[in-house]
């Protein structure tokens, strides 16, 4: 049976200027690292004659290039991440809406014309309702109708 | 000048494909990843009352299994309100019925057709609940689905609306696997660039949650817009309430399987847009607007491009035909640089958002084959409904009351 392994590991325990620290100077070591391999990914990209392709292509003088294309790229990802920060860092935690109450059915009812408590209580209770508006689409009338059995159920099609 | 004009139009797909696969990225790896799958949602602090709400226009055909996952939401506290909207088939007597099985199931029954928003403000009046969840009369809700949106809207009390996640049910043709990757990989992306940027377009309308005490100082949804959905999530977005994008809340849609369903869908659509656009860009220029500029900006580019790709095109097929002076002349077929990262623009934002949709639906990357055609169809089809759908939006006279009319529901 393996042992368990005592390992303590909470990086999330660190500030996040201590993670950043710690991550550009991996990242840098690794950049020393790959600037080391140069000399041989030159030898490479001269036996495949890549150099050439460069000089044509992506520093070719027409617009519609590569280069550009990743410029586009470039420019989309810091706008979007820009912004998306900016956001974030101003709205995080904002909570200047807690005050916001829940508004009682009768100042709803209001809003739509229908004071009547009676059929606001229709309209609240009810499982099986009718309602008439005119043509300017207020509502005009509430019907209740009964709630229905099983036997009471139609078998036929019928529109209301 | 025509240069400009040109690079435009050929740019500027590149350019918003890499804003929405960089925004969807980042709201990935900042909301999504380490959150809990969508079987397991999070507990609320409380669980209030929710009301779900579903408008039905001839929905007879399907509304029985529309209230059956309704019924089987895992949630404990809601009841369900059914808006019979002068349905000329037999949904009324299918909703009567119904009530008979399902003791939350509610019943409001217009005798004429109103439109979906006069439907959805009635519920609004009849609902015992502060939280509104609202889904169309042929969508099946995901068991989790209401757990999930009741969560953002309870837990955050600047959250006014919250928008699910749309998945197409109909997917027996190409245009069916089409709109399949579209959800996924154009408006699934949309959705999340959107949420980082901090506002989005729109809820869909098919899946939304919504806070009435929000939509009561908006004043509910307005009765004479074609899009009722982009108009509230405006309107809730100008008075300040965040709308947020919650993806495990799926819901189960069917989607026009015919060129002529599809087109008029989308007319509606684009029509939609240029009347919100219309009607509020005048409330978005101060500065306390501005994170909704984004979506504004957007809107009008993309309009813009709309008309102006429609010009290059027609040069282009005139040039074929009949020879055009050179500052007139379009760039021939041959694919540049241009050609190849569009190419390679597209995989990557399928890849990327299959990676990313992967923890909502299995097998999903069957549907890559299929794909390939979707951002000519997206972009084409765009390009269309804008041209047609926005002299439509402005030369509508205001007010006119939006009705249903039965949408094309694909091969069933």
């Amino acid at each position: 049976m393996r042992a368990e392994r005592p390992i303590v590991s909470y990086p999330e325990r660190q500030s996040w200027k201590q993670r950043l620290t710690s991550r550009t100077i991996g990242g840098f070591a690794w950049a020393i690292w790959l600037y080391l391999w140069l000399p041989v990914l030159s030898t490479v990209l001269w036996i495949l004659g890549l150099r050439t392709a460069y000089i044509h292509i992506v520093r070719a003088p027409d617009e519609r290039s590569l280069l550009l294309i990743f410029v586009i790229m470039l420019i989309c990802n810091v706008i979007v991440s820009g912004w998306s920060s900016y956001n974030y860092l101003r709205f995080v935690g904002n909570t200047k809406r807690r005050g916001t109450d829940v508004v009682p059915h009768e100042e709803v009812g209001r809003l739509f014309g229908v004071t009547d408590p009676a059929i606001l209580s229709l309209l609240l209770h009810e499982r099986r309702l009718n309602l008439y508006f005119n043509d300017a689409g207020a509502l005009v009338r509430v019907d209740a109708l009964e709630d229905l059995d099983v036997e009471q159920v139609p078998t036929e099609a019928s529109t209301v | 000048m025509l240069k400009f004009f040109l690079n435009f139009a050929f740019y500027y797909p590149l350019a918003m494909a890499w804003f929405w696969i960089f925004g969807a990225i980042n709201y990935y790896l900042r909301r999504e990843r380490k959150g809990p799958t969508r079987t397991h949602p999070p507990e609320l602090p409380y669980w209030p009352k929710a009301t779900l709400v579903v408008p039905c226009h001839n929905e007879g055909d399907n509304v029985r299994e529309t209230v059956a996952y309704l019924a089987e939401q895992d949630y404990p506290d809601f009841e369900i309100i059914a808006i019979n909207d002068g349905s000329r088939d037999n949904t009324g007597s299918v909703l009567d019925e119904l009530t008979t099985i399902y003791p939350k199931l509610r019943v409001l029954h217009f005798p004429k057709n109103q439109g979906k928003a006069m439907g959805l403000r009635m519920a609004a009046l009849a609902s015992n609940s502060e939280f509104l969840i609202c889904i169309d009369g042929d969508a099946l809700l995901d068991r989790y689905a209401t757990r999930w949106l009741m969560w953002q809207l309870v837990t955050w009390p600047r959250v006014g609306a919250v928008t699910g996640n749309p998945r197409i049910r109909n997917r027996s043709s190409l245009l069916g696997r089409l709109q399949v990757g579209e959800f996924a990989s154009i408006i699934g992306l949309i959705k999340r660039a959107q949420r980082t940027s901090g506002r989005v377009f729109t809820v869909s309308g098919v899946i939304a949650g919504f806070r009435r005490s929000a939509l009561h100082r908006i004043g509910y949804w307005s009765t004479d817009m074609v899009t009722e959905d982009i108009d509230v999530s405006w309107r809730l977005q100008i008075d300040h309430w965040d709308i947020r994008y919650e993806p495990n809340a799926l819901c189960w849609i069917l989607m026009p399987e015919t060129l002529r369903g599809l087109w008029k869908q989308r007319l509606r659509w684009a029509q939609g847009g240029a009347e919100v656009s219309r009607r509020y860009f005048k409330n978005l220029l101060v500065w306390r607007s501005r994170r909704m500029w984004p979506v504004m900006v957007e809107y009008i580019s993309s309009a813009i491009w709309s008309y102006v790709m429609l010009v290059v095109l027609v040069f282009g097929l005139i040039g074929t035909i009949v020879p055009l002076p050179t500052w007139l002349s379009m760039p021939g077929p041959f694919p540049t640089w241009y050609g190849a990262m569009l190419g390679a623009t597209c995989i990557v934002q399928f890849s990327i958002s299959m990676l990313i949709d992967r923890r909502y639906e299995e097998q999903i990357g069957r549907l890559f084959f299929w794909i390939i055609w979707y951002p000519l169809a997206f972009w084409l089809l765009g390009m269309l409904t804008t041209v047609v759908g926005v002299p439509k939006a402005f030369s509508k006279k205001i007010g006119t009351r939006a009705v249903w009319e039965s949408p094309d529901r694909g091969i069933r």
